[in-house]
């Protein structure tokens, strides 16, 4: 008995050193990132990798020459503008989609779905220039309608969300036909309230992956007024010689929105990963 | 479904008959606030879609972008003000698109998972992008597209007759016409861009999109950059 209990401590003394050490070993982009960022630039392309804190003092006002030169302000209400445009228009048509493939009846539902299973098996750069001339047209480049306009619809969230509405059981959806529900008050008051943790895991992987796209941004702003903080952060790569310091400073200062997301929705974040098995 | 929606309005009217302007209110804004905010919201939206389709510019004089520079290039910088003093483009019809918003990294190579060629890409093929400028190596590997124009070709070969000490070659991988490199840039390491402007230090090299509809524009443009004065 003794034994076997002084295995299982053993066991899970090992099992929590190996999963410190490994949060440790994800922790060092971001240590590495903050390090850097208070560096001289000569210190940051120093050769020798054991050098890593900065030797001739924390140089804190890298943060401030970065905040000063990029107007981190304009940066921050572009990123958060298209993310929460993004967000919304992704769970409305989403869960407005999904609920019509999963408890709709109608013609060419599977055509129309199969439709939109091929979106999700062809690469987003072969709607790139599709898209680029829809905005272009509509007189939308360096708008945040044109930030927006790829996430107004999203197939991976109609998938998600008509996974969510064939998961619900058929009995609430008819007991509330019975009292005279017409097919929109049952969506609305019944259904749809139903699917709120996959429309949160919806949201949350629809504000990552707008946060981290790079690409629309550098096509549809050609102002720094316009651009967001991927794009802006791209631009800080010189022709020949790059600021790592300033740069790490302003990654730093990039990724506090996100930190601050993560901290509120810490608890959707884990279930939307583990629900939809998706990665971020 | 026309039925249904005749009979749905007159039960509601019948309802809101007997009610008083308050009630009706409070009646509307508890049942229909939905319906009421997807309206609202969908004409405002279609609104600004109409306006902006309808008053704002979208075809350029000149589509130029200025990859790699941390210095500000972009639409109202000064290199912008001279160039369309310089050109006399009416502003009122067209515009005049400047972007140093851009970066372009050479080491990567291939499309795959490099936004900034696939940018590049997006842009060229939509027609709208005219020049790119950046170091040679940029230019050379943005060559081996194929998206840059061939300036021996019919399109530009005033140009590369006219800046034949300039030129900067690369060999196409798509293209099955020619097993030599063609010229698909011009070095402008001695123009305004990096003696004026200071977008740039050291060397620095223009490409011409493949697709460009404004080879006046662009004739124009190497000409204010090269030939005016510092």
């Amino acid at each position: 008995m003794d034994k076997s209990i002084s295995r299982a401590r053993r066991n899970k003394f090992f099992s929590h050193l190996v999963l410190i050490i490994m949060s440790f070993i994800m922790l060092v982009p971001f240590a590495w990132m903050i390090l850097t960022a208070l560096k001289t630039n000569q210190e940051s392309i120093s050769v020798n990798p054991f050098y890593i804190f900065p030797a001739h003092g924390w140089h804190w006002s890298n943060f401030g020459t970065v905040w000063k030169s990029y107007n981190f302000i304009v940066l921050y209400k572009n990123t958060l503008l298209m993310i929460v445009f993004r967000v919304i228009a992704a769970c409305l048509t989403a869960t407005m989609a999904g609920y019509a493939f999963g408890r709709l009846k109608f013609p060419l539902k599977k055509v129309l779905f199969s439709l939109v299973l091929i979106q999700m098996m062809v690469p987003a750069q072969i709607f790139i220039i599709p898209q680029y001339l829809m905005v272009s047209k509509m007189g939308m480049l360096n708008t945040t309608f044109g930030l927006v306009f790829p996430g107004l619809v999203t197939a991976f969230g109609t998938y998600l969300l008509k996974v969510g509405y064939q998961g619900l059981p058929k009995d609430m959806e008819e007991a509330a036909a019975i009292d005279g529900c017409n097919v929109g008050q049952r969506f609305l008051k019944i259904m749809m309230p139903l699917t709120r943790s996959s429309m949160v895991s919806l949201g949350i992987f629809t504000a990552v992956f707008a946060f981290k796209d790079l690409m629309w941004p550098m096509i549809v702003c050609t102002n720094a007024n316009t651009t967001t903080l991927s794009a802006g952060l791209a631009k800080m790569e010189g022709q020949y010689l790059s600021d790592y310091p300033a740069m790490m400073a302003a990654a730093a200062l990039a990724v506090i929105p996100m930190i601050v997301i993560y901290v509120i929705f810490q608890k959707q974040f884990v279930e939307g990963i583990a629900t939809s098995g998706g990665k971020l | 479904m026309k039925k249904k929606i005749m009979e749905w309005y007159r039960t509601e009217q019948e309802k809101l008959a007997s009610m008083s302007v308050k009630e009706k209110t409070a009646y509307i804004a508890e049942y229909y606030w939905l319906w009421i905010l997807g309206i609202v919201g969908g004409a405002v939206l279609l609104g600004y879609m109409v306006y902006r389709a309808n008053f704002t510019l979208k075809e350029s004089w000149f589509y130029a972008v200025y990859a790699n520079t941390t210095e500000d290039g972009g639409e109202g910088s000064q290199l912008w003000k001279d160039f369309e003093a310089y050109a006399g483009f009416d502003l009122t019809k067209k515009k005049l698109v400047m972007n140093a918003e851009s970066y372009f990294d050479p080491s990567i190579t291939g499309g795959t998972n490099n936004s900034y060629f696939q940018a590049f890409v997006a842009l060229v093929e939509s027609g709208d992008l005219d020049v790119i400028t950046m170091r040679p190596e940029g230019i050379e590997a943005l060559g081996v597209s194929g998206r840059l124009m061939d300036l021996t070709g019919a399109d530009a070969g005033e140009l590369g007759a006219q800046y034949t000490d300039r030129l900067i070659y690369a060999l196409p991988y798509d293209t099955d016409y020619s097993t030599e490199p063609v010229p698909i840039g011009i070095d402008i390491s001695d123009s305004l861009l990096v003696t004026r402007y200071h977008l740039y230090e050291g060397e620095c090299a223009i490409g011409i999109s493949a697709y460009s509809g404004h080879p006046e524009s662009v004739r124009q443009f190497l000409k204010f950059i090269l030939e005016e004065e510092a």
